[in-house]
């Protein structure tokens, strides 16, 4: 006998669980407004932009500082040097040794990143809100009197090697690092993608040369989150930086990477890998605002998350891989499309095929439905709230969109650029970029994956430090 | 598994948050249903997010001799088995489709199931929660696949684990009875000796309202979560009163200190521990200060010492107070090449005897409050983690009688913490007759 309980419910009636409302998914009230705080900008004597964003519950701050000072800029003789010189910021000032400088930090509730992509130098400094005074002086002492010494230039490159060494025992990061470096062959990105080789080349001369060129605040912007107005914080900041001199090169427009001229197929061995990874890419040239959109709505729903297209198609229904995704990546120059797997090595070929059917086809056989495109909004709109609760992913997704060279109005306004797309604008951003020509890489162990690598066509064969080795061709039975 | 909580529970000493600051716990309230379920709010409109946590005191600590494991076991079949109105697997995919996020953790004192949805959809989070509250469908079927991976996890972290065998051998020793001592992953064979009837015992004995709490937090009206709190949990029976009585924590009176072979260690090793006041002591607040001072950030006592630039003598450090319900221990451990291992051991006490005699300085402990502040503050910001923390914390005040209303002068006790109290502490619980070493040789 199914009961009928109203909002107060009896304890203890019988037929718990078989209550009518219990039966169906509940509806869901309508759509909450996300309201976003504005950006507040102003550009100083020496050329740095201010940028503040107001959040007034928060007990923190959060600092960003982005030099566009990235990789692709780097000497090709002394790649990573970009990353040499974020590595520098926490190595000490000229009036404290490192140690010193973390107990500050500490002592203000602090913490504080560098790094270095192929864009930009992004430093990231969150403390708490009533030490705004003296981690702005500390700030001002690790830019404007770095110590860039032999021995900080040793200790940089210990750090960077031991973590490129840990990083290099995952497929999936040596699948996607070695597909980039293809994928960039010729193009500046291509100095991100350093080897262990390339530390040696790190000196304190190029280093110097590296930050008199291109550290200055006329290629600079600091970007502050907190309970704070742009007044206050361009003051404050300009009291500490006015002294910093402009570099004398301001980064420049890079070319747009060229796509990949037709498919390949390589395979990059991992002694010992117990796991195999499949990266499959294409690049992107820069984008307007509505296709990047377009492009995010249709990532969602080929491959977002575990409701999408891929993981349902390899996973689920056919059993070929563990996990299955794609992923866009915007640059200042450009991008990268990509979907990646991990995947059973007997399945290697057909998770590769299903992999590029599965996004080739919605450009003819199944292009994206409704339902779907209604799906992928909702995850995209529900999930972006989540993506900046903390007050450090807040300040740092503005921080990434300031560095990906994207403009001010894209903050703000991602409901309403989410909901604009349509089946139409998916489709022709489909056509446009997913018909381009795929690097695949395919990393594992020889033991696993040798036998499968014979079903392809063609693969390249590499060894673990990228070099080639032969390039297979498929026996033909005669 | 180690959990290093800064739970405390101290003496309420009923004073203000300190001038200017924001206070370390925003405002909540919380009330109790018929059926005993336990609810807490805490409202926060900043993101049109709403996070629900519900904890059930179920843990290793509940598990019977001969059943160990069954308490994780249940972790996994509630993520995904079916209930009485929700298909396998459903509630992934349903949180998953709003762009939500969910997952659970199980601990040795309660188990936690949460999620994050955009604030329209708080009904549909509350509906699957209820429905495996009282009514998760445990087949022989389902049973046998949460087995299946349990076993295979066991077998994968022995084998890939550095010091989990340790890190379990040194639990023995330092909680030395049963129901705190044992793995909450189970001994192997206690997995394969399970039942269905063992499995639907805890769930039925454990997951029940009476045993839980339910915690929502973020953008929500208060009017309406009391509704939907109403419609879909307390229409549920109670359940048995489970039984939760411990053993009260003893002082280890002599040292323990022994010597093993881990076969998964990447270098020798050593744990040292004590044992520690219970989280509802009057004394919590001082240990959790200490804990600041020797361990937390990297120029902290123990890895300004171990682990600085200069002359590094440890690969790896890691630690803090550690409380299982009414036990806290403080956990200290370190991995370094075998001729370092004992000017490691040395340096520990050697700190530890600095803090048992000399007064800290101002700027130290002024540090360690702020970092105590921070820790506290990131905890309580975002939405999900502010649930998750009231969540852990009701257990520990509910295990000592109290309720939340003490949490933020709880907390805000920390920040008057004197030097005097940190050398006092020291000599309490910081002594050789109170302490546990394992020290741990590769094979």
């Amino acid at each position: 006998m199914v009961l009928l309980l109203g909002a107060a419910g009896a304890v203890g009636t019988a037929a718990f669980g078989q209550e009518r409302f219990r039966q169906k998914l509940p509806a869901p009230e309508p759509r909450p407004e996300l309201k976003l705080p504005r950006i507040e900008s102003m550009t100083l004597s020496n050329g740095l932009q201010v940028s503040v964003v107001y959040r007034e519950s928060t007990p923190f701050i959060s600092l960003h500082l982005i030099i566009a000072a990235g990789e692709s800029v780097a000497p090709p003789q002394t790649p990573g040097l970009a990353t040499l010189a974020a590595g520098m910021f926490g190595q000490g000032t000229m009036l404290r040794p490192a140690a010193e400088l973390e107990e500050m930090i500490e002592s203000m509730g602090g913490t504080f990143s560098a790094q270095a992509d192929q864009d930009v130098i992004l430093l990231g400094f969150h403390f708490l809100e009533e030490y705004l005074d003296p981690a702005l002086d500390l700030l001002g002492e690790m830019v404007l009197q770095p110590r860039l010494g032999e021995r900080e230039v040793q200790i940089v490159r210990s750090m960077i090697s031991a973590e490129m060494s840990t990083q290099e025992r995952s497929p999936y990061f040596v699948a996607r690092r070695f597909m980039l470096r293809l994928l960039f062959q010729g193009h500046p990105y291509e100095q991100l993608l350093f080897s262990r080789e390339a530390l040696k080349s790190w000196n304190v001369r190029d280093l110097q040369a590296f930050w008199d060129r291109f550290i200055g605040p006329n290629n600079a912007q600091i970007i502050v989150t907190g309970d704070l107005t742009v007044n206050t914080v361009s003051r404050k900041v300009s009291h500490v930086l006015n002294t910093w001199r402009p570099s004398n090169t301001k980064a420049g427009i890079l070319p747009s990477p060229r796509p990949p001229a037709l498919d390949r197929v390589c395979f990059i061995e991992i002694p010992q890998a117990t796991s195999c990874a499949i990266y499959a890419g294409t690049v992107l040239p820069l984008l307007v605002t509505g296709e990047r959109f377009a492009l995010l709505v249709l990532h969602q729903l080929l491959g977002g998350s575990i409701n999408s297209r891929l993981f349902m198609n390899l996973r689920n229904s056919k059993g070929f891989a563990y996990e299955a995704y794609s992923q866009p990546e915007f640059y200042r120059a450009g991008g990268v499309f990509s979907l990646r797997a991990l995947v059973r090595p007997e399945e290697l070929a057909a998770s590769v095929r299903e992999l590029l059917a599965a996004t080739r086809g919605l450009i003819k056989e199944a292009p994206a439905q409704r339902e779907e495109i209604d799906e992928a909004k909702s995850i995209l709109l529900g999930g972006f709230p989540r993506q900046i609760d903390r007050y450090d992913d807040f300040s740092g997704y503005l921080a990434s969109l300031k560095a990906s060279g994207a403009g001010d109005e894209l903050w703000g306004r991602f409901p309403e650029l989410i909901l604009e797309v349509d089946a139409e604008r998916i489709l022709q951003t489909a056509q446009k970029y997913l018909t381009q020509p795929f690097l695949v890489v395919i990393a594992g162990s020889r033991e696993q994956c040798w036998e499968p690598l014979s079903e392809f066509e063609t693969v390249e064969i590499y060894d673990a430090k990228g070099q080639l080795k032969s390039t297979n061709r498929k026996q033909r039975s005669p | 598994m180690m959990r290093f909580g800064i739970l405390l529970l101290g003496a309420a000493l009923g004073m203000a948050p300190l001038e200017g600051q924001k206070p370390l716990v925003p405002a909540l309230s919380h009330y109790t249903l018929k059926n005993g379920l336990a609810v807490v709010l805490s409202e926060n409109s900043d993101l049109p997010l709403v996070s629900v946590v519900v904890g059930y005191s179920a843990g290793s600590i509940h598990e019977l001799p001969g059943k160990t494991g069954v308490s994780y076991l249940l972790e996994k079949l509630m993520m995904s088995a079916g209930s009485a109105n929700v298909a396998p697997f459903a509630q992934i995919l349903d949180i998953n489709r709003v762009g939500g996020s969910l997952n659970a953790n199980a601990l040795e004192d309660q188990t936690l199931y949460y999620q994050t949805v955009p604030s329209n959809h708080l009904a549909m989070a509350l509906w699957l929660e209820s429905d495996r509250m009282r009514m998760l469908d445990i087949t022989e079927e389902n049973f046998e696949k949460a087995r299946g991976e349990l076993l295979q996890e066991l077998q994968d972290r022995k084998t890939t684990e550095s010091y989990l065998t340790s890190l379990l051998a040194f639990d023995q020793l330092i909680y030395s009875d049963f129901p705190f001592s044992h793995s909450l992953l189970g001994e192997e064979i206690d997995v394969r000796n399970l039942t269905l009837e063992d499995v639907r015992s805890f769930y039925e004995a454990r997951y029940a309202p009476s045993n839980a709490v339910l915690c929502i937090c973020g953008d929500f009206n208060k009017l309406k979560a009391r509704e939907l709190v109403a419609r879909y949990f307390e229409s549920l029976p109670a359940g048995k009163s489970a039984p939760t009585a411990f053993e009260p924590p003893y002082r280890i009176k002599v040292l323990v200190d022994k010597t093993m072979v881990d076969a998964m260690a990447s270098a020798p090793g050593v744990f040292i521990g004590f044992r520690l006041a219970a989280p509802a002591s009057e004394y919590y607040p001082i240990m959790t200060l200490l804990d600041f001072v020797l361990m937390r950030g990297r120029s902290a006592r123990l890895p300004r010492r171990l682990l600085n630039r200069e002359a590094k003598i440890a690969f790896q450090l890691s630690g803090g107070i550690e409380h299982r319900l009414n036990r806290s221990v403080y956990k200290i451990f370190i991995a370094a090449s075998q001729i370092q291992i004992p000017f490691c051991r040395a340096a520990v006490f050697a700190e530890l005897e600095k803090l048992k005699t000399k007064f800290l300085g101002e700027s130290e402990i002024a540090k360690a409050k702020t970092l105590f502040r921070q820790n506290i503050l990131s905890r309580t910001t975002p939405t999900i983690d502010r649930a998750i923390f009231l969540t852990e914390s009701y257990w520990i005040y509910q295990s000592a009688g109290r309720t939340l209303d003490d949490l933020g002068k709880d907390l805000e006790s920390v920040l008057r913490v004197t030097a005097s109290d940190l050398v006092g502490i020291m000599a309490r619980y910081f002594t050789l007759d109170n302490c546990v070493i394992l020290q741990v040789r590769m094979k």
